[in-house]
Protein backbone atom coordinates (compact mmCIF):
# COMPACT_ATOMS: atom_id res chain seq x y z
CA UNK A 1 0.00 0.00 0.00
CA UNK A 2 2.73 2.28 0.91
CA UNK A 3 4.69 1.36 -1.79
CA UNK A 4 1.93 1.78 -4.44
CA UNK A 5 0.95 5.19 -3.05
CA UNK A 6 -2.50 4.24 -1.92
CA UNK A 7 -2.38 7.36 0.96
CA UNK A 8 -6.22 7.36 1.23
CA UNK A 9 -6.06 3.43 2.51
CA UNK A 10 -3.28 4.78 5.03
CA UNK A 11 -5.69 7.46 6.24
CA UNK A 12 -8.27 5.00 6.52
CA UNK A 13 -5.71 2.59 8.85
CA UNK A 14 -4.66 5.82 10.94
CA UNK A 15 -8.27 7.12 11.46
CA UNK A 16 -10.48 3.60 11.66
CA UNK A 17 -8.52 0.75 12.33
CA UNK A 18 -6.00 2.33 14.68
CA UNK A 19 -8.12 5.35 15.94
CA UNK A 20 -5.56 7.11 17.63
CA UNK A 21 -4.26 10.02 15.32
CA UNK A 22 -3.75 14.03 14.81
CA UNK A 23 -6.07 14.82 12.11
CA UNK A 24 -7.55 17.89 10.02
CA UNK A 25 -11.10 18.31 10.66
CA UNK A 26 -13.58 18.82 7.97
CA UNK A 27 -14.17 22.25 9.42
CA UNK A 28 -10.30 22.56 9.07
CA UNK A 29 -9.44 22.06 12.76
CA UNK A 30 -6.35 20.58 13.85
CA UNK A 31 -7.19 17.69 16.25
CA UNK A 32 -5.35 15.16 18.50
CA UNK A 33 -8.35 12.32 19.84
CA UNK A 34 -8.50 8.53 20.20
CA UNK A 35 -11.21 7.80 17.37
CA UNK A 36 -11.35 3.99 18.89
CA UNK A 37 -10.90 2.73 15.24
CA UNK A 38 -11.21 -1.09 15.27
CA UNK A 39 -12.47 -1.12 19.01
CA UNK A 40 -15.51 0.02 17.58
CA UNK A 41 -16.36 -2.65 16.06
CA UNK A 42 -20.24 -3.61 16.38
CA UNK A 43 -20.32 -7.44 14.74
CA UNK A 44 -17.73 -9.51 13.86
CA UNK A 45 -17.54 -12.58 11.26
CA UNK A 46 -15.59 -15.45 10.80
CA UNK A 47 -14.30 -16.63 7.47
CA UNK A 48 -14.84 -15.25 4.18
CA UNK A 49 -16.98 -17.37 1.40
CA UNK A 50 -14.08 -17.41 -1.53
CA UNK A 51 -11.42 -19.19 -2.70
CA UNK A 52 -8.04 -17.61 -0.68
CA UNK A 53 -4.47 -19.63 0.05
CA UNK A 54 -2.68 -16.84 1.42
CA UNK A 55 0.38 -16.95 3.39
CA UNK A 56 -0.13 -19.44 6.19
CA UNK A 57 -3.70 -20.19 5.37
CA UNK A 58 -3.07 -22.69 2.53
CA UNK A 59 -5.15 -25.22 4.03
CA UNK A 60 -7.58 -25.92 1.95
CA UNK A 61 -8.52 -27.67 -1.35
CA UNK A 62 -8.89 -25.73 -4.77
CA UNK A 63 -11.15 -27.92 -6.32
CA UNK A 64 -13.43 -27.44 -3.76
CA UNK A 65 -13.39 -23.32 -3.42
CA UNK A 66 -13.34 -23.12 0.09
CA UNK A 67 -13.85 -19.98 2.43
CA UNK A 68 -10.96 -19.22 4.16
CA UNK A 69 -11.85 -19.86 7.84
CA UNK A 70 -9.21 -18.34 9.51
CA UNK A 71 -10.17 -14.30 8.23
CA UNK A 72 -12.28 -12.91 11.07
CA UNK A 73 -13.84 -10.01 9.81
CA UNK A 74 -14.87 -6.52 11.95
CA UNK A 75 -17.58 -4.18 10.90
CA UNK A 76 -17.49 -1.05 12.40
CA UNK A 77 -19.90 2.56 11.27
CA UNK A 78 -17.82 5.44 11.74
CA UNK A 79 -19.30 8.77 10.86
CA UNK A 80 -16.51 9.65 8.90
CA UNK A 81 -13.57 9.01 6.41
CA UNK A 82 -9.99 9.81 7.10
CA UNK A 83 -7.79 9.69 3.90
CA UNK A 84 -4.03 11.29 3.60
CA UNK A 85 -4.47 13.84 -0.14
CA UNK A 86 -1.28 13.98 -2.35
CA UNK A 87 -1.33 17.48 -0.99
CA UNK A 88 -0.97 16.80 2.40
CA UNK A 89 1.19 13.76 1.74
CA UNK A 90 5.14 15.30 2.31
CA UNK A 91 3.58 17.47 5.18
CA UNK A 92 2.76 16.20 9.18
CA UNK A 93 -0.27 17.45 9.28
CA UNK A 94 -1.69 14.07 9.34
CA UNK A 95 -4.83 12.37 7.94
CA UNK A 96 -7.75 14.48 6.53
CA UNK A 97 -11.44 13.93 8.00
CA UNK A 98 -13.60 13.19 5.18
CA UNK A 99 -17.29 12.79 4.46
CA UNK A 100 -18.01 8.81 5.06
CA UNK A 101 -18.76 7.03 1.85
CA UNK A 102 -22.53 6.46 0.71
CA UNK A 103 -24.14 3.78 2.56
CA UNK A 104 -21.61 1.71 3.42
CA UNK A 105 -20.00 0.08 6.22
CA UNK A 106 -16.25 0.17 7.45
CA UNK A 107 -14.20 -3.86 7.36
CA UNK A 108 -11.42 -4.74 8.88
CA UNK A 109 -9.85 -8.32 7.74
CA UNK A 110 -8.01 -9.76 10.54
CA UNK A 111 -5.77 -13.00 10.55
CA UNK A 112 -4.68 -15.02 14.06
CA UNK A 113 -3.16 -17.70 12.47
CA UNK A 114 0.14 -18.02 14.31
CA UNK A 115 1.77 -18.93 11.22
CA UNK A 116 1.12 -15.65 10.10
CA UNK A 117 1.65 -13.71 13.06
CA UNK A 118 5.38 -15.57 13.18
CA UNK A 119 5.90 -14.30 9.86
CA UNK A 120 5.56 -10.95 10.84
CA UNK A 121 6.56 -10.98 14.02
CA UNK A 122 10.55 -9.69 13.37
CA UNK A 123 9.44 -6.74 11.05
CA UNK A 124 6.61 -5.46 13.82
CA UNK A 125 9.37 -6.25 16.72
CA UNK A 126 12.46 -4.24 14.71
CA UNK A 127 10.02 -1.33 14.49
CA UNK A 128 9.45 -1.34 18.21
CA UNK A 129 6.34 -3.32 18.22
CA UNK A 130 5.10 -5.04 21.16
CA UNK A 131 3.30 -8.25 21.73
CA UNK A 132 1.26 -9.94 18.54
CA UNK A 133 -1.93 -11.04 19.13
CA UNK A 134 -3.20 -10.99 15.24
CA UNK A 135 -2.36 -9.02 11.88
CA UNK A 136 -4.05 -6.54 10.03
CA UNK A 137 -4.36 -7.67 6.68
CA UNK A 138 -6.57 -5.86 4.98
CA UNK A 139 -9.46 -2.25 5.42
CA UNK A 140 -11.98 -1.21 3.22
CA UNK A 141 -15.50 0.62 3.06
CA UNK A 142 -18.33 -1.60 1.90
CA UNK A 143 -21.82 -1.36 0.50
CA UNK A 144 -24.00 -1.89 3.19
CA UNK A 145 -27.29 -3.94 3.61
CA UNK A 146 -30.28 -2.59 2.55
CA UNK A 147 -31.82 -4.65 5.39
CA UNK A 148 -29.51 -3.99 8.04
CA UNK A 149 -27.46 -0.54 7.25
CA UNK A 150 -25.06 -1.96 9.85
CA UNK A 151 -23.62 -4.50 8.44
CA UNK A 152 -22.35 -4.66 4.74
CA UNK A 153 -24.56 -6.07 1.66
CA UNK A 154 -25.11 -10.05 1.51
CA UNK A 155 -23.43 -11.00 4.90
CA UNK A 156 -25.55 -13.93 5.46
CA UNK A 157 -23.50 -15.32 2.61
CA UNK A 158 -20.16 -13.53 2.03
CA UNK A 159 -18.97 -14.61 5.51
CA UNK A 160 -19.22 -18.45 7.07
CA UNK A 161 -20.33 -17.38 10.86
CA UNK A 162 -21.36 -14.62 12.90
CA UNK A 163 -19.60 -14.56 15.72
CA UNK A 164 -21.20 -11.39 17.16
CA UNK A 165 -23.14 -8.40 16.76
CA UNK B 1 1.08 6.18 15.95
CA UNK B 2 1.52 9.80 14.91
CA UNK B 3 5.04 9.49 14.34
CA UNK B 4 5.20 5.80 12.47
CA UNK B 5 2.29 7.33 10.08
CA UNK B 6 4.09 10.56 9.48
CA UNK B 7 7.31 7.55 8.51
CA UNK B 8 4.72 6.19 6.06
CA UNK B 9 3.28 9.60 4.62
CA UNK B 10 7.11 11.48 4.77
CA UNK B 11 8.87 8.26 3.22
CA UNK B 12 7.44 8.92 -0.13
CA UNK B 13 9.38 11.37 -1.88
CA UNK B 14 7.91 13.79 -5.14
CA UNK B 15 10.74 11.69 -7.10
CA UNK B 16 9.07 8.92 -6.51
CA UNK B 17 6.52 10.19 -8.59
CA UNK B 18 3.65 9.58 -6.02
CA UNK B 19 -0.17 7.39 -6.97
CA UNK B 20 -0.03 5.49 -10.35
CA UNK B 21 -2.76 3.05 -11.62
CA UNK B 22 -1.30 -0.36 -11.61
CA UNK B 23 -2.38 -4.06 -10.60
CA UNK B 24 -1.15 -5.78 -7.72
CA UNK B 25 -1.47 -8.80 -6.01
CA UNK B 26 -1.60 -9.03 -2.61
CA UNK B 27 -0.61 -12.59 -1.31
CA UNK B 28 -2.16 -12.01 2.33
CA UNK B 29 -5.58 -11.70 1.06
CA UNK B 30 -4.90 -13.27 -2.08
CA UNK B 31 -6.62 -10.48 -4.64
CA UNK B 32 -5.15 -8.69 -7.56
CA UNK B 33 -6.46 -5.17 -6.67
CA UNK B 34 -6.72 -2.51 -9.87
CA UNK B 35 -7.48 1.16 -8.72
CA UNK B 36 -7.69 4.00 -10.97
CA UNK B 37 -6.68 6.37 -8.40
CA UNK B 38 -5.84 7.33 -4.69
CA UNK B 39 -9.05 7.52 -2.76
CA UNK B 40 -11.47 5.54 -0.21
CA UNK B 41 -13.76 3.17 -2.35
CA UNK B 42 -17.06 1.46 -1.56
CA UNK B 43 -16.12 -2.54 -2.47
CA UNK B 44 -19.47 -4.40 -4.33
CA UNK B 45 -19.45 -7.85 -3.76
CA UNK B 46 -20.53 -9.64 -7.26
CA UNK B 47 -19.34 -13.01 -6.27
CA UNK B 48 -16.16 -15.22 -5.29
CA UNK B 49 -14.27 -13.56 -7.72
CA UNK B 50 -15.22 -10.37 -8.51
CA UNK B 51 -15.46 -7.13 -6.40
CA UNK B 52 -16.44 -3.44 -8.12
CA UNK B 53 -14.89 -0.50 -6.06
CA UNK B 54 -16.81 1.96 -6.33
CA UNK B 55 -16.07 5.94 -6.07
CA UNK B 56 -17.52 7.02 -2.00
CA UNK B 57 -19.52 9.34 -3.66
CA UNK B 58 -19.99 9.22 -7.08
CA UNK B 59 -22.08 6.23 -9.34
CA UNK B 60 -18.68 5.90 -10.84
CA UNK B 61 -16.33 2.69 -10.77
CA UNK B 62 -12.20 3.75 -9.46
CA UNK B 63 -11.22 0.00 -9.37
CA UNK B 64 -12.06 -3.87 -9.27
CA UNK B 65 -10.70 -6.48 -7.44
CA UNK B 66 -10.26 -10.23 -8.44
CA UNK B 67 -10.25 -12.92 -5.87
CA UNK B 68 -8.83 -16.24 -5.41
CA UNK B 69 -5.92 -15.25 -7.90
CA UNK B 70 -3.98 -18.18 -6.77
CA UNK B 71 -6.83 -20.66 -7.25
CA UNK B 72 -6.87 -19.09 -10.70
CA UNK B 73 -3.52 -19.15 -11.26
CA UNK B 74 -3.05 -22.84 -10.62
CA UNK B 75 -6.08 -23.71 -12.43
CA UNK B 76 -4.77 -21.72 -15.76
CA UNK B 77 -1.05 -21.69 -15.56
CA UNK B 78 -0.83 -22.95 -19.18
CA UNK B 79 -2.53 -20.02 -20.39
CA UNK B 80 -1.54 -17.40 -17.90
CA UNK B 81 2.53 -18.40 -17.40
CA UNK B 82 3.80 -19.07 -21.72
CA UNK B 83 7.07 -17.61 -22.23
CA UNK B 84 7.64 -14.36 -23.95
CA UNK B 85 4.20 -12.49 -22.63
CA UNK B 86 4.96 -10.00 -20.32
CA UNK B 87 1.57 -8.83 -18.99
CA UNK B 88 -2.17 -9.42 -19.82
CA UNK B 89 -4.89 -7.17 -20.35
CA UNK B 90 -7.06 -7.27 -17.21
CA UNK B 91 -10.44 -7.21 -19.14
CA UNK B 92 -9.26 -10.54 -20.85
CA UNK B 93 -8.56 -12.14 -17.41
CA UNK B 94 -11.94 -10.98 -16.60
CA UNK B 95 -13.74 -12.34 -19.43
CA UNK B 96 -11.68 -15.27 -20.74
CA UNK B 97 -11.09 -16.79 -17.09
CA UNK B 98 -12.86 -15.08 -14.50
CA UNK B 99 -16.04 -15.21 -16.42
CA UNK B 100 -16.25 -17.87 -18.71
CA UNK B 101 -14.39 -20.29 -16.67
CA UNK B 102 -15.52 -19.89 -13.40
CA UNK B 103 -18.30 -17.62 -12.68
CA UNK B 104 -20.37 -18.77 -15.47
CA UNK B 105 -21.13 -22.32 -14.31
CA UNK B 106 -21.78 -20.87 -10.46
CA UNK B 107 -23.90 -17.99 -12.44
CA UNK B 108 -26.29 -20.69 -14.04
CA UNK B 109 -27.19 -21.68 -10.96
CA UNK B 110 -28.83 -18.87 -9.75
CA UNK B 111 -32.51 -17.50 -10.19
CA UNK B 112 -32.69 -15.81 -13.97
CA UNK B 113 -32.77 -12.28 -12.31
CA UNK B 114 -29.75 -12.34 -10.05
CA UNK B 115 -27.97 -14.00 -13.24
CA UNK B 116 -28.44 -10.80 -14.77
CA UNK B 117 -27.51 -8.78 -11.86
CA UNK B 118 -24.25 -10.17 -12.03
CA UNK B 119 -23.59 -10.64 -15.56
CA UNK B 120 -23.73 -7.02 -16.00
CA UNK B 121 -21.23 -6.71 -13.16
CA UNK B 122 -19.29 -8.54 -15.03
CA UNK B 123 -19.61 -6.85 -18.22
CA UNK B 124 -19.22 -3.39 -15.59
CA UNK B 125 -15.79 -4.82 -14.60
CA UNK B 126 -14.40 -5.49 -18.20
CA UNK B 127 -15.64 -2.32 -19.98
CA UNK B 128 -13.82 -0.91 -17.25
CA UNK B 129 -10.72 -2.49 -17.46
CA UNK B 130 -11.00 -2.19 -21.23
CA UNK B 131 -11.16 1.42 -20.38
CA UNK B 132 -8.46 1.55 -18.50
CA UNK B 133 -6.02 -0.45 -20.77
CA UNK B 134 -5.80 -1.97 -17.15
CA UNK B 135 -3.16 -4.45 -17.43
CA UNK B 136 -0.98 -6.74 -14.81
CA UNK B 137 2.41 -8.06 -15.22
CA UNK B 138 3.28 -11.72 -15.84
CA UNK B 139 5.62 -11.02 -12.87
CA UNK B 140 2.80 -10.02 -10.85
CA UNK B 141 0.80 -12.60 -11.71
CA UNK B 142 3.51 -15.73 -10.79
CA UNK B 143 3.51 -14.13 -7.52
CA UNK B 144 0.75 -15.96 -6.76
CA UNK B 145 2.72 -19.27 -7.99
Amino acid sequence: MRDDHRNAGIGQFAGLVHGSITYTSIGGMQRRAELGGLKNAGALFRGINRPMSGSGTDQHPIIDFNDDHEVYVYITNPGSDYVWPPWRRFSSLGPQEAPKPEASVFTTFVVFDEAVIASAAEAIHEAGGGQVDGIVQNWEWTLASTQDPSLPDDFENRYEARLWM
Amino acid sequence: MDTFLNKLALGQTVEEGGFRPVARYYPPMDFLLYLKEDCSYRADRVDQFLTLLWHPYKDELVGIKLKGIRVIYEKNKERLAPGGISSWPIFALLAEILLDVLAKPLIARLEPSQQERLRDKYRRAIQFAANENAEVSSDELKRAA
